[in-house]
C-alpha cells in the first residue's frame, strides 16, 4: 500500500465457474431451476489470496477486525456463466473512521465494461471490541 | 408480445421469509464464497466480542434479494444491487425481506429493500435497479 493508502492489484483473469455459480445460487436462495450467474457472484473473486491477503495485512497492521459495512454491484451487461473476464481491483484506506474501500472493474477480454463493484470494510480496533464485550 | 407495464411507484414486493440459517449453512456459504472470516463460524470468537451467536454473512443475505426480485418480476433484469449492513443478523434467526418501488419508468425501476430480523433496526438496507430484460421471458 502506498503512503496515500492506495493499492492497485495486477489485473486478474476470472471466470464464472458453472459449478461454483450453481452452488453460490443454492446457498443464496435461488431455486434449482436457476442456471445463470447470481449478481453477487463476483464476491467470490474478492476472496482470492492476493486480495484477501492484502486485506488481512492491513487489518493486522491496524490490529483491527474487518466488518463488512456495505457492498454494491452495478452491471452494464449481464454476467455469463462460463465466461472469462478481466478484473481490475484497487484498494484504499480511509481514516476517521478507519476503513478499507475495495473497488473492482470487470471487463470482457476485449476490454468492454461489464460491471463495477465496491466493498467497504470498517476496520474495528480489537481493543475496542474487547472493551465493548467486557462492558 | 407486448412488454409488461412497469410497476407502480409505491408497489410493495411480496414479503419473503428466509432462514433461520444454522452453522452448517454458514459453513457451506463460507466454503463456496471463500469468505472464511471466523467471526461467522466460531461461536467462541463471536461470544468474545459480544455476539449472542455468530452473525450470518452480510453478503449471503444481500444476495438473497435477487431471487426475491426475480420471483416478483422475471421480466425485469437486475442491473444494480447494493446494501448497507446495519445490524448483524445472528445465526439461528429468521429474517423477513421486504421491498417497495421508489421510482419507475419504461427504462428503469428503483426498489428499496430491507432485511429485518428480530432487532428493531433492519439488518440490511439495500437498493436494486432493474431494467426491462432484453431476453424473452
Amino acid at each position: 500500500m502506498t503512503t496515500d493508502g492506495a493499492l492497485e492489484f495486477p489485473s486478474l483473469r476470472v471466470r464464472v465457474d458453472a459449478a461454483r455459480a450453481a452452488e453460490f445460487a443454492r446457498e443464496t436462495g435461488f431455486d434449482g431451476a436457476f442456471d445463470g450467474a447470481p449478481s453477487c457472484y463476483p464476491a467470490v473473486w474478492l476472496t482470492t489470496p492476493t486480495i484477501h491477503g492484502a486485506i488481512a495485512q492491513v487489518c493486522a497492521q491496524a490490529d483491527s477486525v474487518p466488518v463488512h459495512e456495505s457492498q454494491h454491484f452495478a452491471y452494464e451487461t449481464p454476467l455469463r456463466v462460463g465466461e472469462d473476464y478481466d478484473l481490475s481491483v484497487s484498494m484504499r484506506r480511509e481514516e476517521k473512521p478507519l476503513r478499507l474501500v475495495v473497488e473492482a472493474l470487470l471487463a470482457t477480454l476485449s476490454g468492454a465494461p461489464v460491471g463495477r463493484f465496491e466493498t467497504r470494510l470498517r476496520l474495528v480496533p480489537r481493543a475496542a471490541l474487547r472493551r465493548d464485550a467486557a462492558a | 408480445m407486448s412488454a409488461k407495464a412497469p410497476p407502480a411507484v409505491g408497489e410493495r414486493l411480496p414479503e419473503k421469509e428466509i432462514g433461520p440459517f444454522d452453522a452448517e449453512a454458514l459453513r457451506r456459504y463460507a466454503e463456496v464464497s471463500g469468505d472464511d472470516n471466523p467471526l461467522h463460524l466460531d461461536d467462541a470468537l463471536a461470544a468474545s466480542i459480544g455476539f449472542s451467536a455468530p452473525p450470518v454473512h452480510g453478503m449471503k443475505l444481500l444476495a438473497t434479494f435477487e431471487p426475491m426480485l426475480r420471483a416478483w418480476r422475471a421480466d425485469l433484469e437486475l442491473v444494480g444491487l447494493g446494501g448497507t449492513f446495519v445490524q448483524p443478523a445472528p445465526r439461528g434467526e429468521k429474517l423477513v425481506l421486504t421491498g417497495r418501488v421508489l421510482r419507475s419508468s419504461q427504462e428503469s425501476v428503483f426498489v428499496r429493500l430491507y432485511a429485518h430480523g428480530s432487532a428493531r433496526a433492519p439488518a440490511i438496507i439495500a437498493e436494486a435497479t432493474l431494467r426491462p430484460s432484453k431476453q424473452e421471458v
